[in-house]
């Protein structure tokens, strides 16, 4: 097993030999095989024996605890990537503004140009002219990227694209049950709103391992502002994929209709705005039911074990190998500006 | 990919070992047959070699069947049980 997420409310972790036991109500509900372990997700209230902690410290195993409605809670820390030189180039390049702004750049254009070529294909397939004209302002925006002269203008292009993206949402949902009207989050407010919410925690989670895995610091990004506790690199490097892996996730469960609006939860009269982070957990206006959560995860798994083509010349990977590559080109792109790092470009 | 094992083990403090050692690999279908799902070809070398070191070469006997995935979807069975287990990931 590479990667196990526990989702069982109240289920406790024991470890025998190499395997797991989930044990709920004092009965042993499931036994894992737990060799080969890369990744446990625990979610909302779940608890480990000390046996457990040791063979996931033993075993370098990427431990990410999250809420029921995809809030990124807490990580096992394990010691530090020994690669000091690498880290130390992070720093100094991406202090140097101008490499700073150009690697923004790179970023950006990678994501708008994801996002147009989204639309373009989506366009084509139902013959939609909006989606068509919304791809082809996304592109001329990807262009206008290099001629932008400083962080502030092209955070302010970037959200400029995304907010021509959002608008358009609605066309690419084929299933009547559900209505988008913009994005929103902090909390979501409808159930397309929390889907998109989930699905990006779960991939910036996806990034933030990958970027750990090959030694870089994850707080140190430049198209996001440095800000306490805020990985800011895995926000940069996720922008990516946040369309092509995310959003299609969550479009397919949609418009395939495995998901009903049955599977939500909605809290009548929530207040308009939270005095506290708290407060917001406790009063969310929408959640996941759990049984949907499973269905959730598992569509996200098989889509990160999808057998992908990559690079060139090209090699057989899967997209979760795809983002650790990246997060490799990433590093020595920072180690050697020569080789300049490229966003992936998504094609159908 | 997909590795089947079955095992006869006379000794029980030897076959005790080898079931632990199997459960961290794959599920336990039956009393001595083990499906282990998405072994790379390390993982397989790794857990044959612990369990030949646990047997008696003379009486004991395993036998492993690598599977591909065509196989698997030809999978039939009777009475209690479910399909084989295919992912690399679990949910619970």
């Amino acid at each position: 097993m590479e990667s196990i997420y526990v989702l069982e409310p109240g289920a406790y972790l024991r470890r025998e030999g190499r395997s797991l036991k989930v044990v709920k109500g004092g009965k042993v509900i499931q036994e894992i095989p737990a060799e080969g372990l890369k990744k446990l997700m625990l979610v909302g209230y779940v608890s480990l024996s000390g046996g457990v902690l040791d063979f996931l410290i033993q075993n370098r195993v990427e431990t990410v605890f999250i809420t029921p409605s995809g809030r990124f809670r807490a990580r096992l820390a394990l010691d530090e990537h020994r690669h000091v030189a690498l880290r130390k180039a992070q720093y100094v390049r991406l202090s140097e503004p101008g490499f700073a702004l150009n690697t923004a750049r790179i970023i950006v254009q990678g994501k708008i140009g994801n996002m147009a070529r989204f639309l373009l294909l989506r366009a084509r397939q139902y013959n939609n002219e909006a989606l068509r004209i919304g791809a082809v302002k996304l592109k001329s925006l990807a262009g206008a990227v290099r001629g932008i002269q400083n962080l502030d203008m092209l955070r302010g292009l970037e959200g400029n694209a995304t907010r021509i993206y959002f608008e358009l949402f609605h066309y690419l949902i084929r299933n009547s049950l559900f209505e988008f009207h913009g994005r929103n989050r902090r909390p979501p407010l409808d159930p397309v709103n929390a889907m998109l919410s989930f699905v990006y925690t779960l991939l910036t989670n996806e990034v933030l391992s990958a970027i750990k895995t090959c030694g870089l610091d994850p707080y140190l990004g430049c198209l996001h502002e440095v800000s306490y506790g805020r990985p800011s690199l895995a926000c940069d490097l996720v922008e990516e994929y946040r369309c092509f892996l995310g959003d299609r996730i969550v479009l397919g469960l949609i418009n395939r209709k495995a998901v009903t609006p049955d599977d939500f939860v909605f809290r009548k009269n929530s207040p308009d705005n939270y005095v506290t982070e708290e407060e917001m957990k406790a009063k969310r206006p929408v959640e996941m039911k759990p049984s949907m959560n499973r269905v959730f995860v598992k569509s996200y798994e098989r889509v990160m074990n999808k057998r992908i083509r990559y690079g060139n010349p090209p090699i057989k990977t899967n997209y979760r190998m795809l983002i650790l590559h990246q997060s490799r080109a990433f590093a020595r792109y920072l180690e050697d500006p020569e080789t300049p790092y490229v966003p992936f470009e998504w094609e159908a | 990919m997909f590795c089947l094992v079955c095992f006869d083990i006379v000794d029980d403090r030897s076959r005790q070992r080898v079931v632990k050692v199997l459960k961290s690999y794959g599920e336990r279908v039956q009393k001595s047959v083990f499906e282990c799902p998405g072994l790379s070809e390390e993982r397989f070398l790794k857990m044959k070699n612990s369990l030949e070191d646990m047997i008696d070469v003379s009486e004991d006997t395993i036998r492993y069947y690598h599977l591909c995935k065509a196989c698997l979807r030809r999978f039939e069975f009777s009475g209690i049980g479910g399909k084989p287990e295919e992912g690399t990931f679990r949910i619970l």
